[in-house]
């Protein structure tokens, strides 16, 4: 980095680039982050859990269906991260005057609001999720050990995957509270009133 | 000698690479032999029971074409079956699962190269010297068939030293080995092969095995280095404990040979070293060795059940601390141990078979109970864990 | 039998055979008895032996499967291995009442034993016992081979003293004594013919007296012939001999 940009159109940071965002841009960004890192933990859960589901069930057949929960339950944290997708892509309203400039009394408060409101709340259900996705493919993979052992063993550390598949409904549950108070103005504010 | 490519991974991305060899052999743990069986086989009156009452176990295969069951007939199929596993496994692993997985088989071909090198100085046929040979250690059959064709002579045994060094993973050690020895006698490396026993070049190669899997295992890190590197570091102190124990009496335990050549014996890892072995050293007895080792707790109970002098003898009190360990490397997941764990406990319940049926061929219905049995809930250790909850 | 000319010397001659039969007759079986008593000891001797070698045996095949446990298969260890005697068999030789039989003892080179270091990583003690046990093990066998090789040397020679014993107590000297027999038996025969001839020549001597004495004084010519006559008459041929 030793030619610093100095033309009027380069930003001068990172904190410009950051500031300088268009809060749709923030809020498509927390539906890309929360639906993205959403499904990387899923598919990190599900490859943790299944392959270990593979190879127990070289010598435990009967574990594979059963296993499937698992699979299941990491599959959930991806749908977890696509419902708060939709939840948030709804929330996303385009003004109802289309112009190039913004009019002076655009409400400015609230649609930084929903913007940096929206990110975090896709952000907040993304990582939850990456989380919540790791630890029930863990959890996943013990069980289908330990069911190819003894399949009494199954229901116990099924608890332990529903808790750790509790983990995202945490995040969602934050991220849709976060976003409800995520209003995108859709007109200027009236003057008078 | 090797170096690992890299940590095996950690919980979260362990099973990219090792899940699934990971799930195989733990799904293969249920072919271990049940308490049940285990009953049923040492009530047995005849091997023709036995052989019945194998076909309903993991072993149904293995004794299902034998048309008449002999202990040493059992012990060759059921070697042949781990066999057949670890090769399955070995084919699917990737590095460095696949390094550790070779180190396993190092000890092996160690004791083949033994066997073949020995044979072959008395002029032994070499079908019939392959034939002996554990199939866990063979190298490519040229390389085995070339080992005890050298001539006996000087050029003839640079040859072999040639072959056997350049060609098979454990050449190091011997290089190792030669190289102590000669330094040691002064002299060339038939004198090595010729005047010393074979139990002790085995011994010493053995040593070098272990410290080189401990280093390897260490390079790993993770869960692997704590619980392989634990199985070693105790394989480690049983070799310098029973080398200690076992040199008494034999012209080993000779003051000058104490120092010279039993201490070379004892591997430079595990527990004892290095304050243990140093004092090992200088035991000429076994009341010494009892001093010695009331000074380390975890060895203190092994030693006290010799001591006691009751029927059971210290291997068995090894077997059965071999065996809990091992078991208890089965209680972690995501880590190599259990690749080492599966193939010592098959081994030590290969061991249990031949005891048992030998047992009933001998009619030796007293003894019959005295094995190790493997993940058995009646283990003493497994026992009193349960009366304390 | 018959071939024996029944004469006094020969009597003798079978007397003294018939002696020497007899006193060979009663060493042989004094031999025989001898070496009967030996035969019984010796059968309690090796069934004693095998009854504590079949122990001994079990013993030491055990305590083999149980260093096999403790140290693994060591046998084509030391198999492989160069090995040097410990211990050798030493062949004698015991005399039983002239029997000569064979002896094994075992005997130790003093050489120094293979394979010590056996099982130093794991089982040597085992291995230490399996050593003691089959040495005992191998005593007591060298011990029964020992036994068995005499036992049946002395079943030979018993065999052979008996059939002797026997042969001349039902052939030998029942033979000679039926030789004796006929020999007394011609004797005794040749005795009455000589005493029948004896008196028929007195009684044809008084015969001729009396002629004489009545025609000496008639024809003494005839006296001369008549005499010869009586000679001429007698014939051997007339009188078989009876054989019995």
């Amino acid at each position: 980095m030793s030619d610093v940009c100095t033309s009027p159109f380069c930003n001068a940071g990172w904190g410009e680039l950051l500031s300088h965002m268009s809060p749709y841009g923030f809020a498509n960004f927390g539906i890309a982050f929360g639906l993205g890192f959403s499904v990387v933990g899923a598919a990190w859960g599900i490859w943790l859990t299944g392959s270990s589901l593979v190879g127990a069930a070289v010598k435990a057949p009967r574990i594979r269906s059963k296993n499937l929960i698992s699979v299941i339950f990491c599959e959930a944290t991806a749908i977890y991260g696509v419902i708060m997708a939709i939840i948030l892509a709804n929330k996303i309203k385009k003004p109802d005057e289309e112009s190039y400039q913004l009019p002076e009394n655009w409400d400015f408060p609230g649609f930084y609001y929903a913007g940096y409101g929206m990110f975090s709340a896709g952000l907040s259900v993304g990582l939850t999720n990456i989380a919540s996705g790791v630890s029930v493919g863990i959890a996943g993979s013990s069980c289908a050990l330990a069911d190819a052992q003894d399949a009494s063993l199954f229901v116990k550390i099924l608890i332990v995957e529903i808790f750790a598949s509790a983990l995202g409904i945490f995040g969602i549950i934050v991220g849709i509270i976060e976003s409800n108070a995520c209003n995108f103005p859709i007109a200027a504010l009236d003057n008078g009133n | 000698m090797s170096t690992p490519k890299g940590p095996h991974g950690g919980l979260s991305d362990f099973n990219i690479h090792h899940g699934f060899i990971e799930a195989l052999i733990r799904g293969m743990r249920c072919s271990f032999l049940k308490d049940a069986d285990y009953h049923h086989i040492t009530q047995c009156e005849n091997l023709e029971d036995v052989k019945l009452n194998l076909s309903e176990t993991d072993y149904a295969d293995a004794v299902a074409d034998m048309t008449v069951l002999t202990p040493s007939d059992l012990q060759a199929a059921a070697i042949k079956k781990l066999v057949t596993e670890f090769k399955y496994v070995r084919t699917q692993a990737v590095e460095p699962l696949a390094t550790f997985l070779d180190f396993i088989t190092y000890e092996y071909m160690i004791e083949n190269i033994m066997l073949l090198l020995k044979g072959a100085l008395s002029g032994r046929d070499i079908n019939e010297l392959l034939a002996q040979c554990h199939p866990l250690g063979m190298f490519k059959d040229s390389t085995m068939r070339s080992i005890p064709t050298f001539e006996p002579n000087a050029k003839g045994f640079a040859d072999l030293y040639q072959t056997v060094l350049v060609d098979t993973p454990v050449g190091p050690y011997f290089a190792m080995f030669l190289q102590e020895s000669s330094n040691a006698m002064g002299g060339e490396v038939r004198n090595v092969i010729e005047e010393v026993e074979i139990e002790i070049i085995k011994s010493s190669l053995i040593k070098y095995w272990i410290e080189d899997f401990t280093q390897y295992v260490e390079k790993l890190g993770g869960e692997t280095a704590e619980i392989m590197g634990d199985l070693l570091k105790v394989r480690a102190d049983t070799n310098a404990i029973n080398i200690t124990l076992n040199s008494f009496g034999t012209p080993l335990n000779e003051p000058a040979m104490r120092a010279s050549d039993r201490k070379r014996l004892y591997p430079a890892v595990g527990h004892l070293y290095p304050s243990g072995t140093s004092m090992l050293t200088d035991v000429a007895t076994e009341e010494e060795l009892g001093r010695v080792l009331s000074l380390f707790p975890q060895y203190a109970s092994i030693w006290g059940v010799h001591a006691a002098g009751s029927d059971k003898s210290i291997d068995d009190a090894f077997y059965e601390r071999d065996v809990m360990s091992l078991e208890l490397a089965f209680e972690s997941q995501m880590h190599f141990g259990v690749f080492y764990a599966y193939v010592k406990l098959k081994e030590q319940e290969i061991r249990n078979l031949v005891w048992i049926t030998e047992c009933i061929l001998q009619a030796q219905k007293d003894e019959i109970n005295k094995f190790v049995p493997v993940f058995s809930f009646h283990a003493p250790w497994r026992a009193s864990a349960s009366k304390a909850r | 039998m018959s071939e024996v000319p029944p004469t006094r010397m020969n009597q003798q001659v079978f007397k003294g055979k018939k002696k020497a039969a007899e006193s060979g007759h009663k060493l042989l079986k004094k031999k025989a008895d001898a070496l009967k008593v030996k035969f019984r000891d010796y059968a309690k001797m090796i069934a004693e032996t095998k009854g504590t070698m079949s122990t001994d045996a079990t013993t030491a095949f055990f305590s083999l499967t149980q260093a096999e446990y403790a140290a693994g298969n060591f046998k084509q260890k030391v198999a492989e291995g160069t090995l040097t005697a410990r211990v050798r068999v030493g062949a004698g030789i015991d005399n039983v009442a002239g029997v000569k039989l064979p002896v094994f003892t075992i005997y130790e080179t003093g050489g120094p034993a293979d394979n010590q270091s056996l099982g130093l990583i794991g089982g040597g003690k085992k291995v230490v016992q399996v050593r003691e046990r089959f040495t005992v093990f191998l005593s007591q066998l060298i011990k029964l081979a020992s036994l068995q090789t005499s036992f049946v040397t002395l079943d030979e020679a018993m065999k052979v003293t008996n059939r002797r014993v026997n042969a001349l107590e039902n052939v030998t000297i029942p033979k000679i004594q039926n030789v004796l027999d006929y020999i007394d038996r011609e004797l005794d025969e040749l005795e009455r013919e000589d005493f029948t001839r004896l008196k028929l020549v007195q009684g044809k001597k008084e015969e001729v007296t009396v002629n004489v004495s009545d025609a000496t004084n008639k024809m003494s010519k005839l006296d001369i012939n008549q005499d010869k006559d009586i000679t001429a008459t007698f014939d051997a041929q007339d009188d078989e001999d009876v054989v019995f």
